[in-house]
């Protein structure tokens, strides 16, 4: 520890502490532009000089550590005028368009100026005057607002690791910009954006549609994908405007994906159904919320006389939170008496490590999941491990993924061949001896180590569990998929096999079947069984849209999406975290249904988040006494039993592997109803490696058709260099692909021009 | 600009890699090898288009952008096909009053290229730099490695006439 003074004020910090942390201690505060506390220290902007005694040159804060004795003054007439001329420099090249321009509002240039008082620009103002550029579909770039504090650039490099920008040129002609002028093509995860101090990179979803003093902000939880990001929901009336980061909260340090901060305009969508339907006689007629659930429990009463309990099934969505699970599985066990209730999640696999513990990891494996892409902030975490702490990061996917950057050892090849190695590593970590032994050896000899593996693979499952039998202290992470995919199985609604429920559909078991936002057809595991849900009694479907599986049913009822409830999600670490209702697009919640047909079987269910959170605390076990404000639930396991050792080959015959692909803009079926995600990805697209496509005679964008054992399809195609040759990868979630990937998450497959 | 060199180096049938390819994987494990790695690079090829750097990326496990920003800030290494031969005038003090200008002109005469431009048939790339520190030859100026000083401008014009007659 050293001794500092600021400001006459005497405190004690440890050594190498930056003068601005120091001040901060002091509660002295000092203005930044630069500067970034995620970042290392840069030293651009110059606004942060403060005076050092015994000093006669002065010192930038946010670069310059103390040393014992250090006396620093931040507030002087020197350093005033130091720093008006500093800001007065800016300005010199800034276009003052701040009523034209987004960050207007909230803009750290703009603040700065009326803080040190700059009231006019002694020097000849020049502004820049450039053409903005739009390549890039979620980010304006306006270089001429730039004043290359180098945060874009920086974070894209030391978080992100994607490296998509970089400072161009020299001297006064240095730009941000791409290699070769190109078109800026990148992860979209607008991390450049969220810490641009100036209006120079701006949200194209946002752009130009509200101002921010305009907008009133809740702080909320993602409800897209399981790595639960704290994120800023802004507002106005019953809009949602844009979803900004929150650095001071949550788990994801202010780190978003694309998905999260540009893929929220399904909240807004005009496509949205605001009324419920019922269906009889084939045609569908619009009706109050009261009329369709008195007819869906009309029904429902019916088939269970008739045909008992055990013909009624409830599917849950891993879109619910805890709360609205919780009345859904109850409504299932307790008023209706069925324990038929399915999710495409089961209790199988729990969380076993939390996203701190991947960053702080000394040596991670990344076994068969293009994480950064499924899980892009848990991917952001990996990377963090990998570079920052120099872990040793290992990777097995059957082509390059963003990873490759940080990865110390990537195997690639066909699914076959990254099987066969993942199956020799796991041996190696085991104690045999082969080609792997010696990165199996880093993880073995690691103090921290963490393996990410993906849970709805059994044969990855499987040897996930081999490596931490093998090795006690490997701390493992299923990438979950979706927002709140282990909160429902906490809520008991994972207890199933997800088979069971299309096994049953197929051989007329269901009668009736209570549908809570899930789309039936889009899910590899159901969507053969699907067609056979039209037949039903009831089908009830609660969605925000009218989904596949929506148009199927006979009761449908609108529902909220995750920004019109309060509520919570437990994220892929087990952590259990609140959401809280921005807007009220005037439809009901999940939990209003369970509710109110719980009413309508003569129970008595609470809707309210309170009561039914207190019926969770004391039903059960895992959540008693939890902290719904980001406590960790502690599991009992990570893998329930022994996971059926399954070859994990690709099924069928083929030509080429056929493989998932994982979407960075889709998590599900849900933000394809985002017009400016579905314009960039809207429909299913096959990627393909170059020496194939050039075989092939294929262009990008040329329609192929992909056929296998028990499917077949159209899709356009796309080129990607990355992809391994004999191999080509197809996002699941889509109605026109869910059939292909129901056996398997790699099945051969012939394609044809 | 940048675009035509990528549609000119595309027509330009395939690219042969293989040059690039053995100067990374001389430096592969060095750390800060890009400048290196830039300098044989763009011996071998002349000059840096943008699929030689995006193969350097790749071989160097790094960006594409990070590179072109290193390239960028250096004088040293060019992003346009340079001339066979590069005729630097010096524009210096002492050849300045000599009539340097005059001899710059001629070379725009001759192959209509300015400063920093490469004639179209790819022989003459024309720089004028600031001293060569030969001020006791002024006006001086060099082609490739050679020196020629107190020149004429007509003496300049026969110069550059005979380097054009030259083969190849």
């Amino acid at each position: 520890m050293v001794t500092v003074k600021i400001n006459g004020k005497e405190v004690q910090v440890p050594k190498n502490t930056l003068i601005l942390e120091a001040a901060k201690e002091a509660g002295v505060s000092i203005p930044t532009l630069c500067h970034d506390s995620r970042l290392n220290p840069f030293g651009a902007c110059r606004v942060c000089l403060v005076e050092q005694v015994g000093n006669p040159k002065l010192q930038a804060a946010c670069t310059t550590p103390v040393t014992d004795g250090m006396e620093i003054i931040t507030q002087s007439d020197k350093l005033s005028r130091v720093r008006k001329t500093a800001i007065e420099l800016l300005l010199i090249n800034h276009p003052l368009d701040c009523p034209v321009c987004d960050k207007g509002g909230e803009c750290t240039l703009q603040d700065l100026t009326y803080e040190v008082g700059v009231t006019k620009v002694r020097f000849d103002a020049k502004p820049n005057d450039t053409p903005v550029d739009h390549t890039n579909p979620f980010i304006e770039r306006d270089i001429d607002r730039c004043v290359l504090c180098g945060r874009c650039v920086r974070i894209c490099d030391e978080v992100v690791n994607i490296q998509a920008i970089s400072f161009l040129n020299r001297g006064t002609d240095t730009i941000i910009g791409t290699s070769f002028e190109q078109p800026w093509n990148c992860e979209y995860c607008g991390q450049c954006i969220s810490v641009c101090p100036v209006g120079s990179l701006n949200n194209r979803i946002y752009l130009f549609k509200n101002r921010p003093w305009n907008l009133d902000r809740v702080q909320s939880v993602c409800g897209l994908c399981s790595c639960g990001c704290t994120v800023d929901i802004d507002y106005e009336g019953s809009e949602v405007f844009r979803i900004k980061e929150n650095p001071e909260e949550g788990i994801n340090h202010g780190y978003m994906c694309a998905k999260g901060r540009f893929g929220f305009e399904f909240i807004n969508s005009i496509q949205r159904e605001t009324a419920a339907q019922v269906k009889a006689g084939g045609e569908a007629k619009k009706v109050s919320f009261d009329e369709a659930v008195t007819v869906a429990v009309e029904k429902l009463k019916k088939v269970k006389e008739t045909a008992g309990a055990d013909s009624v099934a409830v599917v849950v969505s891993p879109r619910l939170t805890n709360e609205e699970a919780f009345l859904a599985a109850k409504l299932a066990k307790d008023v209706i008496g069925t324990q038929n209730i399915f999710s495409t999640e089961t209790s199988e696999i729990l969380p076993g490590a939390t996203l701190e513990e991947v960053e702080q990891s000394d040596c991670v494996a990344v076994l068969n999941i293009d994480v950064t892409e499924a899980n892009p902030i848990l991917g952001l975490a990996v990377r963090h491990a990998a570079r920052m702490g120099e872990a040793p990061l290992a990777v097995f996917y059957p082509s390059f993924t963003a990873l490759k950057r940080v990865a110390k050892k990537f195997v690639t090849g066909t699914p076959d061949a990254v099987r066969e190695a993942m199956v020799k590593y796991a041996d190696a970590v085991a104690g045999a001896s082969n080609e792997y032994s010696e990165l199996a050896g880093k993880l073995t000899s690691a103090e921290r180590p963490v393996v990410v593996f993906d849970p709805y693979n059994k044969a990855d499952a499987a040897l996930a569990q081999k490596i931490s039998k093998a090795c006690a202290k490997v701390k493992l992470v299923p990438a979950k998929s979706k927002n709140n995919s282990v909160g429902i199985v906490d809520m008991g609604c994972g207890a199933k096999c997800p088979t069971e429920f299309s096994k049953g559909l197929e051989a007329g078991k269901f009668k009736a079947v209570l549908v809570f936002g899930e789309n039936v057809s889009a899910r590899s595991v159901w969507t053969k069984a699907a067609s056979k849900l039209s037949g039903l009694e009831l089908l009830l479907v609660t969605d925000p849209f009218m989904s596949e599986t929506a148009a199927q049913a006979n009761v449908y009822i609108p529902v909220a999406t995750f920004a019109e409830k309060d509520g919570s999600f437990t994220n892929l670490e087990g952590r259990v975290q609140t959401i809280a209702k921005a807007v009220d697009k005037g439809v009901n919640t999940d939990a209003c249904v369970a509710s109110a047909i719980a009413k309508g079987m003569g129970s008595a269910l609470p809707a309210d988040v309170t009561a039914v959170r207190s019926m969770i605390e004391k039903e059960v076990a895992l959540y008693s006494g939890i902290d719904w404000n980001g406590g960790t639930v502690s599991y009992p396991y990570v893998f329930a039993g022994d996971i059926a050792a399954e070859d994990g080959m690709a099924k069928g015959k083929g030509k080429f592997f056929l493989y998932t692909a994982s979407l960075r803009l889709h998590s599900g079926s849900f933000t394809r109803w985002s017009p400016d995600l579905a314009k960039v990805y809207g429909s299913p697209v096959l990627e393909i490696g170059e020496e194939d496509a050039k075989e092939l005679g294929l262009a990008n964008g040329d329609k192929v058709k992909v056929s296998g054992e028990g499917f077949s399809g159209e899709y356009p195609v796309e080129i990607d260099k990355k992809v391994t040759k004999g191999c080509v990868a197809l996002p699941e979630d889509f109605t026109a692909t869910a059939g292909i990937f129901c056996n398997g998450k790699c099945v051969k497959a012939d394609i044809v021009k | 600009m940048a675009n035509d060199v990528k549609e000119t180096e595309s027509a330009n049938k395939e690219i042969d890699f293989t040059a690039c390819d053995e100067i990374c994987e001389k430096y592969k494990d060095w750390k800060g090898a890009t400048i290196p790695v830039l300098q044989q690079v763009q011996e071998a090829y002349g000059y840096l288009f943008s699929e030689i750097v995006e193969r350097i990326a790749d071989n160097l496990n790094m960006s594409a952008h990070q590179i072109y920003g290193v390239i960028t800030f250096y004088a040293q290494f060019y992003t346009q096909p340079r001339g066979k031969y590069i005729i630097r005038v010096c524009r210096g003090t002492a050849c300045h009053v000599q009539g340097s200008g005059r001899i710059s002109e001629i070379v725009n005469e001759e192959f209509h290229i300015r400063n920093g431009e490469t004639s179209a048939d790819l022989k003459f790339t024309l720089e004028e730099v600031s001293c060569i520190g030969a001020c006791g030859m002024a006006p001086v100026i060099m082609i490739n490695n050679k020196t020629y000083g107190n020149l004429k401008p007509e003496e300049a014009r026969k110069i550059f006439r005979d380097y054009a007659e030259l083969q190849g």
